[in-house]
């Protein structure tokens, strides 16, 4: 393969972006860890209330992905059906529309919803399990839509879709579950903005505690490592599922099913999706009253909301263009033993990300408080880089998805021609791929949004990130406030939306022309 | 020959497809020359020769279809960044050539942004703030200005706190500037550093809050120490003691009943099942929903809860000396800040009866430590315990360390 001089600029400067997020923080709160000379303050042991913590964290998070698993269902099977999304805009952009408020603001619609008398674990496991439900519904989906279809089709002549779906095609699918129940707890057992607005306690929000009350990184790194501890146990648990449960390929899978799918299982998905986003929103609309809170807050607030959706937006942008500068454009360009480097890079991201958010943090000041780094410390750039450190896996997987599971055919045949690294980047994986990697930089973006124990720590002079604003009206019960800049949130995801199903819509149609 | 089954269903589903106007790969008379179902080229520069031969201008599309793309996504990404980088310039634009000041604030943002807003209004002085986060509460900040000063740059100029006992400690490891204020001479001596490191204004009484509809107010405890008993403590959510007023309160105790009196209570707290929350406005929202009857909390916390149609009440419980537990907001000037000059007119704004005035009418209603100001206002001092800050100040850290131990582990 040709390479040039763009390539190994764009190759740099990928591996530049993972050194800065990833890279340089884990060394420097390791370095940290090991200048401070000490143990941490309750001695190497965890605390009776840490095991606590961690217990309540883990078997919340397990229903709760459980849950989400179950009333993802109804979307795997309309995603399964329709197999490709960019042929089906509007699904694409209920799912993505879902997911693209951050899980905070409906846990606080969910709030005004049910009543007082409802358990706050059981709000907080309904709220992330309704948030969550279309990743499960794309990855498993998107499973299906290569896995399982023949097993499928041949109990369509016994079966109704309903039933041959849920009996046969799951069983097929069990990897792609075991992937999805892995991303979902590592997602939800860091989370801190649910918990929280439920007024729960749970590891995520107590680290943070410890984090903000101590000046040491090993009073924050020792009892991060039981998170690493659960998230290493869940991890194996999957590859353990996949050994059992190989993936089978359907190479001679039929392109359209004969049979009619199933509209019990279309009309429970739409009932999914009202429940998971009508219900609350709509209650938040119907509590605001009047709309001069609506103005009022974003009178207050647009710089807050403006730089809040700049820097997150910016982070979702740089974590995907890392993603696939690292998956597509091997650091073998440059120097020998680049893909194993790519593995490694991987790995390492996917463990960074999977710390506690407010280990990332603590991982960033120790990078970058220094006097000859204030230029990123004290502006808007260390808050991106945070946010790139935590979900920067996401963009690598994205990257690693876009490039290298898909459209081997085609990459291939433009290799033999000669086509550089960045011929293949610019001319295949883009024009094809920009919906997966635009969904990819927009989770990286609303997990951002949504963050608090990162950014708490990281605090830059200036606008206050928006997540900590809602926790602060929250708490001061300005419901009004707090209402109004939920809706701006959602009023900006779904302007973001509208672009992408304008965009998927012109390309569809532009493909069955 | 390439099947359209061999291709990936999101390949012939593609954008650039449609713009290329027909399929190359699934048509046979444009394909190259392939080699089985993997769909390489085996003929000499197929690709290449396939774009010159057809015409269909397979990448030269592509890449039109990309450029069109890459504006547009060029132009998304310009936005972001100028609308980020706008704000930046806004704040400049809206700022005078007279200066910035960095201010660390744990005063609740609703509270505080105002208040600092109007100083900007009123002197053009560009402030950049960092708000602590609920999660946090003071110590936070605290130990941000410490990590900051250890290494070798410190960032805020300006600190005002919510509470006072944090701001003594930071004094007493040099990382305070003296600064004496002449708006802060008629603040009452008790309230301002003998060394005129910080100034204390604007105070909040620790309460405990309750239901009166789920509780007679004549049967809430009148000592703080009756609600270690268990019929009580089971019934009762406090912070996190390690933030906050809520550690200043705890080190109070240990002050003012002496260690032994102080562990004691904390145990039988701990025994009774008291329940620990994230914070002040968590416990009043326990106390809203039934989960608990009282809060061990702060009065802004009951005075907001009101407002907004709360059933709560709040006791100014006996802590000894006379009444409950008094705690200020403080100021004070961060040692090696980058702009010293500026900062000493926000710090004679934020100690000036003006600020006092504003936070005592806020739903905040911190009570103003000066005399004329409250009765100004009506607003009555209430029966105080008065313990000496310094002494609060110096029983942190076994504070601290027992709470860390008794409550925590």
């Amino acid at each position: 393969v040709r390479n040039n001089p763009i390539t190994a600029a764009l190759v740099l400067a990928a591996w530049g972006v993972f050194a800065l997020a990833v890279a340089w923080p884990t060394i420097a709160l390791f370095g940290a860890t090991i200048t401070d000379r000490a143990p941490p303050s309750d001695g190497f042991v965890f605390s009776s209330r840490q095991m606590g913590l961690i217990w309540r964290s883990v078997w919340m998070s397990c229903a709760a992905t459980l849950v989400c698993l179950v009333v993802s269902l109804p979307g795997v099977y309309v995603v399964g059906q329709v197999r490709s999304l960019s042929r089906r805009p509007l699904i694409a952009g209920l799912l993505v529309a879902s997911l693209l408020c951050p899980p905070m603001v409906y846990a606080l619609g969910w709030e005004r919803v049910l009543p007082t008398s409802v358990s706050p674990h059981v709000r907080c496991i309904g709220t992330w399990a309704f948030w969550a439900w279309p990743i499960p519904a794309f990855l498993i989906g998107t499973g299906w839509a290569r896995a399982g279809r023949s097993a499928y089709e041949a109990a369509l002549l016994v079966l109704s879709p309903a039933s041959a779906f849920l009996r046969v095609a799951l069983f097929t699918l069990i990897p792609y579950i075991a992937l999805s129940a892995l991303v979902l707890f590592v997602l939800l057992s860091g989370d801190y903005g649910v918990p929280h607005s439920c007024g729960l306690l749970v590891f995520a929000t107590e680290l943070l505690v410890w984090a903000a009350s101590s000046t040491r990184a090993i009073d924050t790194l020792w009892p991060a490592a039981l998170v690493v501890l659960v998230d290493g146990f869940a991890l194996t648990a999957m590859f353990i599922v996949w050994r059992l449960c190989p993936v089978g390929d359907d190479d001679n899978q039929p392109a359209e099913t004969t049979h009619s799918p199933s509209l019990n299982l279309a009309f429970i998905a739409v009932a999914c999706f009202a429940a998971s986003w009508l219900l609350p929103v709509g209650t938040l609309v119907a509590k605001l009253g009047s709309s001069e809170a609506f103005a009022e807050a974003f009178r207050t607030y647009n710089r807050d909301l403006v730089w809040t959706l700049g820097v997150a937006s910016v982070a979702g942008v740089v974590a995907v263009a890392m993603g696939l500068g690292v998956a597509a454009l091997p650091f073998g360009i440059c120097f020998p033993g680049g893909r194993r480097l790519r593995v490694v890079a991987l790995i390492w991201a996917v463990i960074f990300g999977a710390m506690p958010g407010a280990l990332v943090g603590k991982a960033l000041v120790a990078a970058y408080n220094h006097d000859a780094l204030w230029f990123i410390y004290d502006h808007w750039p260390i808050v991106a880089l945070s946010y790139v450190s935590r979900f920067g896996w996401i963009g690598i997987a994205t990257g690693i998805v876009v490039t290298e599971l898909s459209q081997s055919d085609l990459t291939e045949q433009a290799e033999t021609d000669g086509a550089t690294h960045l011929d293949i980047l610019r001319r295949i994986h883009l024009p094809l791929k920009w919906p997966t990697l635009a969904c990819g930089a927009g989770i990286v973006a609303v997990l951002s949004i949504a963050d608090v124990a990162t950014s708490a720590l990281v605090r830059v002079p200036g606008p206050a990130p928006i997540a900590h604003i809602l926790i602060e009206k929250f708490h001061r019960f300005e419901d009004g406030m707090l209402i109004s800049l939920s809706l701006w949130l959602i009023a900006a995801a779904l302007v973001v939306v509208g672009i992408f199903v304008f965009a998927l819509g012109r390309s569809a149609a532009r493909a069955r022309r | 020959m390439i099947s359209v089954s061999a291709v990936p269903a999101l390949y012939t589903d593609s954008p650039v497809l449609s713009i290329r106007g027909r399929s190359i790969m699934a048509s046979p008379e444009h394909s190259p020359v392939p080699h089985g179902k993997s769909g390489h080229f085996t003929a000499a520069g197929g690709l290449a020769r396939q774009m010159a031969a057809t015409g269909d201008a397979r990448y030269a599309e592509g890449q039109a279809a990309l450029a069109t793309a890459g504006r547009r996504a060029g132009l998304v990404v310009s936005l972001v960044m100028i609308s980020c980088l706008g704000c930046k310039r806004d704040n400049q634009q809206a700022q005078s050539p007279i200066g910035k000041v960095t201010v660390y604030c744990s005063v609740d943002e609703v509270f505080a942004r105002g208040v600092l807003d109007t100083f900007h209004s009123e002197t053009e002085i560009e402030l950049a703030t960092v708000f602590d986060s609920e999660a946090g509460k003071t110590t936070g900040l605290v130990n941000r200005i410490v990590s900051e000063a250890q290494a070798g740059r410190p960032r805020a100029d300006v600190f005002w706190s919510s509470e006072l006992f944090n701001t003594i400690l930071l004094a007493r490891q040099g990382l305070l500037e003296p600064y004496d204020s002449p708006a802060a001479a008629d603040i009452p001596a008790r309230f301002r550093d003998p060394q005129h490191r910080w100034t204390a204004l604007a105070a909040r009484a620790r309460v405990l809050a309750f239901d009166p509809k789920s509780i007679p107010p004549d049967q809430v405890p009148m000592r703080w120490e009756d609600i270690a008993a268990p019929e009580w403590a089971r019934q009762t959510a406090i912070a996190n003691p390690l933030f906050g007023t809520t550690r200043g309160h705890v080190a109070a105790m240990f002050a003012m009943w002496g260690p032994q009196r102080a562990r004691k209570f904390l145990t039988e707290l701990r025994d009774g099942g008291v329940s620990i929350v994230d914070g002040n406005s968590t416990a009043v929202r326990a106390v809203m929903s039934g989960q608990v009857k009282l809060a061990m909390t702060d009065s802004d916390d009951v005075w907001v809860a009101q407002r907004s149609g709360a059933s709560i009440d709040m006791r100014y419980p006996e802590m000894g000396g006379g009444g409950t537990f008094l705690i200020p907001c403080s100021v004070a000037i961060v040692r090696g800040g980058p702009n010293g000059e500026v900062a000493h007119k926000l710090v004679d704004y934020l100690v000036s009866a003006d600020v006092e005035r504003l936070l005592a009418e806020s739903n905040s209603r911190n009570v103003p430590v000066r005399e004329a100001l409250r009765e100004e206002l009506n607003m009555p001092w209430p029966a105080e315990s008065k313990v000496d800050f310094a002494a609060v100040a110096d029983a942190m850290p076994q504070a601290i360390e027992a709470a860390r131990e008794i409550l925590l582990r």
